[in-house]
């Protein structure tokens, strides 16, 4: 079964065109198409590209490495094209209304923030995990969280796909997110108490979610007031 | 001629159907013989006014008291001549009252003329042109539909009334117009409710934004409109906004150190009083109406160079730690690349 959220149909409040949601989403395309020209060209470069950018719990926890670049550089790596699309397709249905709620730079800055919030979780949780960690769902998730906040009764387009039967339908975003953070809670404390090991990092992931609290510091000054008044976004 | 012969040819004149050359002949008779009960008895029936009518009878009476018929048919146009005077004076009342309510209209007291209009219809439930008048003045789409239903009752056939029913019955269904009416008429609430239900009812995409769009409207005059409204002070949001960066560069800083705080060296935390420093001088550009600026560039606040001079400053301030920290971090990678 696939359960896809593909767009968000609500209209922005401040502005119509979310440039940096765009921009996010070029960089990251880009770096994939780089990384894989790297592995076309020279498949041991390409290893030590994602060793040196991406974050490894061991070389965190010893200092060495990338350190703080690390912790940025990670979230703009993919494994692959369908890492990169289910991420980036994330971004464009919940980061869209998380930026025009910030501001373009705010909103860049609280992606940042969601994205390493969620690495140092992450790290906490793998001590001693030599594998690097990669891609944007950490921040992705802060999004998500940012938009359970601020919209939770934004409706969102949904594609499932059961077998071979194909629906498209409107949910309220609480319901969608919910979903997610389901299987999230799941797997993260399968990981915690049953020592599962995953190729995803559920706690990365639940991690950005908690950092969405800290969507607060970052709203427009009027889309702060509103949302303390009760008044729709 | 004599009076026998003027009374044989008015009756032939009957007859023959020649109505108005019969009544001549009787008023000729009645003048040479005022006495004559068949001539007046015979006007009654050729007189087109109700009141001659009744003056030929009351006559015919005076002449000869004991005709039980001719005491029937004056009782009965009596009583219709009373009933039409009881409705000539409603009619007047009710006349003068729509005048009224049409002077009203024009001097711009709808409210007023609404009210008259209403008496008019209470007084005379046929009056057509009273409840077509009134329909165009209610703004209630339901109240509306009924002034409309009464003037077809009353004209079916009138053919403004048929086409404002059918655009209201359209309209009442079509949340989206049905908001805009609202709207016009100042009634914001009722008009949100409308939109709200348009969005829902909808599933053309353009329809829905649209309705989204006057609903984001409506709800920004309804909020104008509130004076209960928490307020959030412009320090408040100063030191909110202050503390973005501060944050970003303190988890960077933790990641760098190992997630462990002690072991960051106090150059990086002086870094970070720069980054604070800086992001307050940010956030001081997003909130120009701070007293603190309007005590220095005036009541407007900063304006746009002010503006752009403080965040070039904060930017001053900001960038150099994050910078340093990131050489930082190249450094180590170099190290570790070469051992790769």
């Amino acid at each position: 079964m696939f359960f896809i959220p593909y767009n968000d149909i609500e209209t922005n409040r401040y502005t119509s065109l979310p440039f940096m949601t765009l921009a996010i989403i070029i960089v990251n395309t880009l770096l994939l198409a780089h990384t894989f020209l790297m592995m076309l060209a020279e498949p041991y470069e390409f290893e030590r590209f994602i060793y040196l950018y991406g974050s490894i719990p061991t070389l965190i926890l010893s200092r060495q490495g990338g350190g703080a670049l690390s912790g940025i550089t990670h979230m703009f790596l993919h494994g692959g094209i369908f890492h990169l699309f289910s991420n980036m397709l994330g971004l464009w249905v919940f980061g869209r209304r998380v930026e025009d709620a910030c501001g373009p730079w705010r909103y860049l800055v609280f992606y940042l923030v969601c994205g390493v919030f969620a690495d140092i979780v992450s790290t906490m949780t793998r001590v001693g995990d030599p594998i690097p960690g990669i891609g944007a769902s950490g921040a992705l998730f802060g999004l998500m969280g940012a938009y359970l906040i601020l919209y939770p009764r934004g409706r969102i387009r949904i594609f499932l796909l059961i077998l071979l039967f194909r629906y498209r339908f409107t949910l309220r975003a609480y319901w969608v997110i919910l979903y997610f953070l389901v299987f999230e809670f799941i797997s993260g404390f399968q990981v915690l108490f049953a020592d599962t090991d995953f190729q995803v990092l559920h706690w990365a992931h639940l991690g950005g979610f908690f950092a969405s609290m800290f969507i607060f510091l970052f709203l427009r000054p009027d889309a702060f007031h509103r949302y303390r008044n009760d008044l729709p976004l | 001629m004599t009076s026998s012969n003027l009374l044989r040819e008015a009756v032939t004149a009957v007859k023959a159907g020649q109505r108005k050359r019969a009544r001549t002949l009787l008023l000729e008779l009645v003048e040479q013989q005022p006495d004559n009960e068949a001539a007046w008895l015979w006007l009654s029936d050729l007189v087109d006014d109700m009141e001659d009518r009744i003056i030929a009878l009351e006559n015919a009476l005076t002449i000869n008291p004991h005709r039980p018929k001719v005491q029937a048919r004056l009782a009965q146009l009596q009583r219709q001549q009373a009933e039409q005077l009881a409705a000539w004076e409603v009619g007047n009342g009710v006349v003068e009252k729509f005048e009224e309510a049409m002077t009203a209209l024009e001097k711009g007291m709808g409210k007023t003329a609404v009210s008259l209009l209403r008496e008019v219809v209470a007084e005379d439930p046929d009056h057509e042109e009273a409840w077509y008048t009134l329909s165009t003045l209610i703004g209630d789409p339901d109240q509306k539909i009924a002034a409309l239903e009464n003037v077809l009752r009353i004209n079916p056939n009138h053919a403004k009334a048929q086409g404002a029913l059918a655009d209201l019955h359209l309209h009442h269904f079509d949340q989206f117009k049905l908001g805009r009416t609202h709207e016009k008429n100042g009634e914001l609430k009722k008009a949100r409710q409308a939109y709200e239900l348009a969005v829902l009812q909808t599933s053309v995409a353009a329809e829905r934004q649209a309705a989204q769009k006057r609903l984001k409207i409506i709800e920004q005059k309804l909020s104008q409109s509130t004076t209960h409204l928490k307020k959030t002070s412009a320090t408040f949001s100063l030191l909110r906004l202050t503390a973005g960066p501060p944050l970003l560069y303190g988890l960077l800083l933790i990641i760098h150190s190992g997630i462990n705080p002690l072991r960051i060296p106090l150059l990086f935390y002086l870094g970070g009083l720069g980054v604070l420093l800086g992001s307050g001088l940010v956030a001081a550009a997003s909130t120009p109406h701070h007293p603190l600026w309007q005590s220095i560039f005036g009541k407007e606040g900063m304006n746009t160079a002010a503006r752009a001079v403080v965040i070039a400053t904060g930017f001053f301030f900001l960038a150099p730690p994050f910078i340093f920290l990131l050489l930082n971090a190249l450094n180590r990678l170099q190290i570790y690349s070469t051992s790769l």
